[in-house]
């Protein structure tokens, strides 16, 4: 397996704080990696430096053996998509025009949408269940609803790399569950690396965890050999019980303080 | 999709052409139509050889500008209305929000009050460096590490506005007797429009819609948060700037023409959206027909049917705040 990001000597800080110190680790591709650690320990900020949307103050992120500042952005838009955290939408976009959203990276600036564009959108509207309303304007859906087209505009883009920003934080449990089963299912064609809160779920789906606290990278290990008590202990101080469930066929961890 | 927005960008474009013909012909000598086209033909094709008569002189020289301003002015406070709601993410941003009205009415003011100047050229010329200015100090004060978000640009927007709203009272307090003039540039008119300021208006306005033409279908992703839009291809950074500045310069030249008129750049956005839906690259060349034919309309109605030629910008906000409200309640029930 080649390594598909590599990030050396990672530090960010916003104007006067420092919110990532000197990270340094390799992911590879066809993974599903979960970034977990405490509030506020740089999760999404260090999601934000991977998809290119902020920019570090030092150290190198290579991309392909590139560094990822040396894509245009319109390049990097066909290697990684984001599935950002709930998303306000403010104007009436058909359910349709969001999702085919994705493919503009592929589609030149004033040209229509190909045949090819439209029957990929509507392959991935079936995928993810939102066909039924792909002509309603994306104000009048759910909290839920909206988050599977969001989820649906992300694989519209067809990336290699797919990044979900707690995407599942206000979906119920069914939708969680669908919705993650599909990544998971795409994992034979993308990396998938995925900021999570709950680390039960995480356990269930990612194959390797990244373990963070106080902007530092503490473990990253593979999901069997990272959950133990002591890991979890460090990283949120809380007293954690590991347990196989053979129901879901995962890990899963209870707690008390 | 995209041949019926052609399509209906044809016919609003005919539809705004025998407007501006039949409202050539109305006021105060009532012209037929069809005489009108015929002078205003001949005049293309002759060029400055045509016969002067009375007719050709009245719409040549005094109608046709007021008519092109008009609705040049009307397109150019759309278009810039559109960019400005599609920037701030928000339905109810107008050309104003930004604090370009306030400056440039602060410019004005001292347009107005300079000694040994003429005004004709001193208030357009104070009254866009005021809007360009205030625009700077709102972008200023919203800058951070993030960039520009839009609940800063809105609130600094509302900050500068304040605080030139107050110097803006203090100027007339000094004004005397030159106080009633301020007040009525306020409320805008197109009164004694010259082809000077169609061709400046008409190269803002083409300018401006090349620029924001090209950056439309990244407003669409814009408009999904700057993360998304980031990571699908979006320089967001610097398109925001792009636009923001386009857009104020627009707003500040029509301004500088025009006086202060309200309600086109928030409302014809805001109908046009229901008939294109929210997509910017239907959506922009849409709004700046139809704000053209409304205020184009708007101001032919207080050129020929009302007693007195009232201030333009008084009479779109009386006829488009109550339209406004309507519609806000209209959407409002329909959404519960």
């Amino acid at each position: 397996m080649t390594a598909i990001f590599e990030v050396q000597h990672l530090y960010f800080a916003y104007s006067n704080h420092d919110v990532l110190q000197n990270m340094n680790f390799a992911l590879l591709q066809g993974k599903f990696y979960g970034i977990l650690g405490p509030n506020g320990c740089g999760k999404t900020t260090l999601l934000d430096i991977l998809s290119g949307y902020r920019k570090v103050n030092r150290g190198d992120i290579m991309l392909r053996g590139k560094n990822i500042n040396t894509y245009p952005k319109h390049e990097l838009a066909k290697i990684i998509s984001v599935v950002a955290q709930q998303t306000e939408i403010h104007f009436p976009y058909t359910v349709q025009e969001i999702v085919m959203m994705g493919r503009y990276p592929y589609i030149d600036r004033f040209s229509q949408p190909s045949k090819t564009d439209y029957d990929f959108v509507y392959s991935i509207m079936e995928q993810t269940d939102i066909l039924s309303f792909a002509h309603q304007s994306v104000t009048q859906l759910s909290g839920g609803e909206k988050q599977r087209v969001l989820f649906a505009r992300a694989m519209a883009q067809n990336t290699d790399i797919l990044m979900l920003d707690e995407a599942t934080a206000n979906l119920d449990i069914h939708y969680t569950l669908t919705l993650l089963d599909w990544v998971s299912m795409s994992r034979h064609t993308k990396t998938i690396i995925a900021v999570m809160h709950d680390i039960n779920l995480a356990a269930r789906y990612c194959t390797d965890f990244l373990f963070m606290k106080d902007g530092k990278l503490i473990h990253m290990e593979s999901v069997d050999e990272i959950l133990n008590a002591d890991y979890i202990h460090e990283v949120y101080d809380v007293h954690a019980k590991i347990y196989f469930e053979s129901f879901i066929n995962a890990k899963q961890v209870v707690y008390k303080r | 999709m995209f041949r019926s927005t052609l399509v209906m960008i044809c016919v609003f474009s005919i539809i705004l052409g025998l407007i501006i013909l039949v409202s050539s012909g109305l006021g105060y000598i009532s012209i037929p139509p069809f005489k009108v086209a015929n002078i205003i033909l001949s005049s293309i094709i002759q060029g400055k050889q045509a016969a002067k008569d009375i007719h050709s002189v009245v719409i040549l020289d005094v109608r046709l500008p007021r008519i092109l301003t008009s609705a040049i002015v009307g397109a150019g406070l759309s278009l810039s209305g559109t960019v400005f709601q599609g920037i701030l993410l928000n339905p109810l941003a107008d050309p104003y929000t930004l604090g370009v009205s306030a400056g440039a009415a602060f410019g004005a003011a001292i347009g107005f009050l300079i000694p040994f100047s003429d005004p004709v050229y001193s208030v357009p010329v104070f009254a866009f460096l005021g809007a360009l200015c205030s625009l700077f100090m709102v972008i200023y004060l919203s800058s951070s590490d993030a960039g520009l978000s839009s609940n800063h640009l809105i609130l600094s927007g509302i900050i500068v506005t304040s605080i030139l709203s107050a110097a803006i009272s203090f100027l007339k307090y000094l004004a005397n007797e030159q106080v009633s003039v301020i007040i009525f540039w306020l409320m805008g008119s197109f009164v004694s429009k010259t082809w000077f300021e169609v061709n400046l208006t008409w190269i803002t306005l083409c300018i401006g819609f090349m620029i924001v033409f090209w950056y439309a279908r990244d407003l669409n992703l814009i408009s999904l948060g700057a993360k998304t839009a980031v990571t699908t291809g979006v320089n967001t950074q610097r398109v925001t700037l792009i636009l923001l500045i386009t857009a104020s310069l627009i707003t500040a030249i029509c301004v500088s023409v025009s006086g202060i008129i309200g309600f086109i750049g928030l409302l014809v956005p805001h109908m046009t959206r229901w008939i294109t839906g929210p997509d910017n690259r239907r959506l922009i060349p849409m709004s700046m027909l139809f704000g053209a034919i409304l205020l184009l309309c708007a101001d032919t109605i207080t050129r020929t049917v009302l007693p007195h030629d009232i201030p333009i910008g008084v009479f779109t906000a009386l006829i488009g705040g109550p339209v406004f409200c309507y519609i806000f309640r209209q959407q409002m029930t329909i959404k519960n």
